[in-house]
């Protein structure tokens, strides 16, 4: 009785009192303008990168997918991301370790520089590395006689796109260990069992989808890392440029469709990380 | 006292014992000499050794490069007209960008949250594509996309109006990189908020407007407030998307990191680091701002 | 019988805040021990401390007789079973109640026997492929306890074995694991904050309160002799009062803080029940009647008192409002923390009501 009563009053609310017809039509106005919105800056700059790639027909767009100098920069950046996953993977279990198993003085110091490079604009970014190993940098001379140059070389690339990644990895895992608590390993500890194997078979299953979910994440901001990189760099073609770059360079040639066809690659590459990241984000 | 006192039965006690043990837990940890799970040396060796060399030492290359600098060379880099004139361009747009995106990132939130139709999993599921997508690339498609010849481009063009490479050019790739932040921070705020909250409004027979701005709204504003200053902070600093559609015209399309970018292209790397240590301070200045009215937001809950 | 734990003069403080305040005593071999006291009285930290993982600011842990300060946990011969259970959600019951075994390089073979063997013990035959989550909250317990002894400890440690359980499961599981400790032989302790739950289940009770040690002894004991005012009071459903003016036959001239009065001290009477001790008792009128299956408990209205007393099932009822006869036969006085029991002196030496 009482059910249906209920049942009659949110049929009203929604559909048969004027008050439920003018809420209707409010959610298709905003449903609308959210289709619109989403639809001119989102859904139209995909198209119409597609659109310009294949402009010139399909042919054109695989010769400048196949270019020489397209494939060298796609080396760099699967290099680079490579390397800032490698590294950034290390990196976020130590820290999420050591910040959510022990408390010690210095613990939210360290957390905050963590997450710093969140903060800070990619071009700074660049321009920090820059003085930390360029000429003018107490440590050039040294580096120099090692014959090692970072900047506007391969190294500054790569130590670049870590920076820029840094938190990537340790902020998606450092929620998950928090609340699952330290029971578990106090109880493997208890057993006896040595750190590894409690990290192995007590604490890692737990954050595997976290862990991979921060590895898509940062997979992703390395391989579309422009500003940082673009100062380190120096535009050198086929030997320090990564894909971002060297669409800009194509760009900036007027090289529209091979621009735009390098772009594809990368379009792909989001719209990949993009459905990763949804099925990630459920577990 | 006596009455009150002698109804102090076992029942109550039991309740106000119920609470586990646990309560001191935070200062249980604090001495801990001995620590009962391994790996506390190596792994905090490795963490602080990795930030030092990845971000502690470039960051204080950066104090020590200022540190040459004479406040008076400071200033005359940061007050030269240039300079201020980018900073200037930098600020408002990525403030009106930002605007935008407050406004729109709410009702995306709102109707992600509100309302059931079809579509909606795929809408969910593009918000974050402007992280997903490397800033060079949404860069040219949206410049390419407002020129003269680009499809929105010349739709304005009929009505005299440019967008590519002017400030509106600047605002509309601030805008793409902007969108998930206010949409992320609200959204969670929204599914959490009880639904008897909008059916307490209606019963005293407020209607949805004053529902929404004097019920519901107050509730989300802290996490709306949060949105907009990490879009904000993320638009001063962004390059890659803007570099391509501002005209970077000096006085005119020339925004601050794109100042950054030439000053070392000349090698001018005191004007450079004069630059980037005023964007510093002023994105640490909001997200400090931002902090603490989360943190007073948090406090008036509890 | 040996003294098998031993802590001498243990302090643990965190920043401020006294944890353990010269903690000492001794457990015999093959013993249940209680540690019981309300939240915070430093019974947790007690117990992690003897399983090795919470570290004393002085004094001396001993297990069998060897100091084991500088002993880690793992070292110690210990079972230890958490609150929440901590088990490894990732693992089915026969990996986790295994994994102690296997830490141990134990042969696979005699690891498939012995946790076979404890599954039986334990009663979860055939659950030893399900995952924690696929468990009722007395199966985990269960299995977390089997998982501690696996490994044939000398040494059992439960941490509120029973709080996450619901009430029903509770009463079941707590002779449960009372038959299963007794059977097995392990000297054993559990923290409690439920004074019924360590009456029922412990041969001994070490009573805590703000980090200190108020009592130790047998259940009965301590119920019965309080040494101290937090013992009167943390133990019975007490009626507390700032005097026992009103009250027939007892001495006066005493100076004390509290006057406690346990149920088990009263006897209430029908106005027509014959009595030997009618000028003993004072008249009262019921106020509220409570049924709790076997006996009713009876609240009643005597002078400016509200004194509550028990009545059998088996005896014929009061009503509210009826008006009755009130006999306090003892009464727990408090002073600062010391405690004196006065009797009624027309009854003393009397055992009628014991």
């Amino acid at each position: 009785m009482r059910e249906n009563k209920d049942h009659v009053t949110t049929k009203n609310l929604t559909e048969q009192n004027p008050a439920g017809r003018k809420n209707k039509i409010v959610k298709y106005i905003l449903i609308g303008i959210c289709v619109l919105f989403l639809f001119v800056m989102l859904v139209l700059p995909l198209c119409y990168i597609v659109s310009i790639a294949f402009g010139s027909g399909i042919r054109t767009y695989l010769t400048a997918i196949t270019d020489k100098y397209t494939l060298k920069a796609m080396k760099l950046t699967i290099t680079a991301t490579l390397w800032a996953l490698g590294v950034n993977m290390f990196f976020g279990l130590s820290a999420a370790w050591c910040l959510t198993r022990f408390d010690f003085r210095g613990k939210k110091v360290i957390s905050t520089l963590i997450d710093l490079p969140l903060t800070i604009s990619p071009v700074i970014a660049g321009l920090v590395f820059l003085l930390t190993y360029g000429r003018q940098s107490v440590l050039y001379p040294l580096l120099n006689e090692l014959g090692i140059s970072v900047i506007f070389a391969v190294p500054g690339v790569v130590l670049a796109t870590i920076f820029v990644t840094f938190p990537y990895i340790s902020r998606e895992i450092i929620p998950v260990l928090n609340t699952i608590g330290t029971d578990e390993e106090e109880a493997a500890a208890l057993m006896g069992m040595n750190g590894f194997t409690i990290f192995r078979k007590i604490t890692f299953p737990h954050i595997r989808w976290a862990f991979l979910f921060g590895v898509v994440l940062c997979t992703a901001r390395a391989m579309g890392e422009f500003g940082a990189v673009s100062v380190l760099s120096g535009h050198l073609r086929g030997l320090t440029n990564t894909l971002p770059l060297h669409v800009e360079v194509l760009y900036q040639g007027y090289d529209f469709t091979g621009a735009f066809a390098v772009s594809s690659l990368l379009v792909i590459m989001a719209v990949v990380i993009l459905i990763l990241r949804n099925i990630l984000e459920k577990k | 006292m006596d009455i009150l006192t002698a109804f102090t039965n076992k029942r109550e006690k039991e309740t106000n014992q119920n609470m586990p043990e646990r309560n001191g837990e935070g200062m249980k940890q604090l001495r801990k000499q001995k620590r009962v799970i391994p790996g506390f040396g190596l792994t905090l060796g490795i963490t602080v050794s990795m930030l030092g060399v990845i971000v502690l030492i470039p960051l204080l290359s950066l104090i020590i490069y200022t540190a040459k600098l004479s406040w008076r060379e400071f200033l005359e880099v940061v007050t030269a007209k240039r300079v201020l004139y980018a900073f200037w361009v930098s600020v408002s747009t990525s403030f009106l960008a930002s605007l935008i995106n407050a406004v729109m990132g709410l009702i995306l939130a709102w109707v992600l949250v509100k309302y059931e139709f079809p579509g909606k999993k795929i809408m969910d599921g593009m918000i974050e594509l402007p992280f997903a997508l490397p800033t060079a690339v949404a860069g040219i498609a949206l410049t390419h996309l407002t020129t003269k010849d680009g499809w929105i481009g010349g739709l304005f063009d009929r009505f005299g109006i440019p967008i590519a490479y002017t400030k509106a050019g600047i605002v509309f790739a601030l805008v793409f990189v902007g969108i998930p932040f206010v949409v992320r921070s609200v959204q969670p705020v929204l599914e959490k908020l009880d639904v008897s909250y909008e059916e307490a409004g209606e019963m005293i027979g407020a209607g949805p407007v004053y529902t929404f701005f004097k019920i519901i709204f107050p509730e989300i504003r802290p996490a709306l407030i949060g949105g907009f200053t990490m879009a904000f902070a993320r638009c001063l600093g962004e390059y890659g998307s803007v570099v391509f559609i501002a005209g970077n015209a000096p006085y005119d399309t020339e925004i601050a990191p794109l100042l950054i970018m030439s000053k070392l292209q000349e090698f001018d790397y005191t004007s450079a680091t004069a630059i980037a240590l005023v964007m510093l301070v002023t994105a640490f200045v909001i997200l400090l701002v931002n902090s603490m009215i989360q943190y007073k937001a948090a406090k008036k809950v509890v | 019988m040996s003294d098998f734990v031993t802590l001498k003069n243990i302090n643990k403080n965190y920043g401020d805040y006294h944890a353990s305040v010269n903690i000492n005593f001794n457990i015999k071999k093959g013993k249940l021990v209680a540690l019981l006291g309300p939240s915070g009285s430093g019974k947790t930290t007690i117990l992690r401390m003897i399983a090795g993982l919470e570290h004393p600011d002085s004094g001396e842990i001993l297990i069998d007789g060897k100091v084991v300060n500088d002993l880690p946990g793992s070292k110690r011969g210990i079972g230890f079973v958490f609150q929440n259970y901590a088990l490894f959600r990732y693992m089915t019951v026969y990996d986790n109640i295994a994994s102690g075994l296997r830490v141990m390089k134990m042969p696979k073979a005699q690891i498939r026997e012995r946790v076979s063997e404890l599954l039986k013990l334990v009663n979860l035959e055939g659950l030893e492929k399900r995952y924690p989550s696929e468990l009722s909250g007395g199966q985990r317990q269960r299995v977390a306890f089997a998982r501690a002894i696996a490994p044939n400890p000398q040494l059992l440690l439960l941490d509120e074995p029973f709080a996450a359980i619901d009430a029903k499961v509770r009463q079941e599981l707590r002779s449960w694991l009372r038959e299963m400790i007794t059977t097995l032989g392990i000297t054993s302790i559990f923290v409690t904050h439920d004074q019924d739950e360590a009456i029922e289940v412990s041969d001994e009770i070490i009573l805590t309160n703000k980090g200190r040690i108020e009592q130790i002894g047998m259940p009965a004991d301590i119920y019965a002799n309080p040494k101290t005012a937090f013992t009167a009071t943390f133990f019975g459903q007490n009626s507390v009062f700032s005097d026992y003016n009103g009250l027939r036959s007892f001495e006066e001239n005493r100076t004390y803080d509290q006057v406690l009065i346990r149920p088990e001290f009263v006897r209430i009477f029908k106005e027509n029940e014959p009595q030997q001790f009618s000028a003993t008792s004072s008249p009262g009128k019921v106020i509220k009647t409570v049924f709790r299956g076997d006996h009713f408990d009876i609240t009643v209205q005597v002078g400016d008192k509200v004194i509550v007393g028990a009545r059998t099932a088996g005896e014929t009822p009061v009503s509210v409002g009826e008006d009755v006869y009130v006999l306090v036969y003892r009464l727990l006085l408090t002073k600062g923390n010391d405690v004196s029991v006065l009797d009624n002196y027309v009854l003393m030496g009397d055992e009628v009501f014991m």
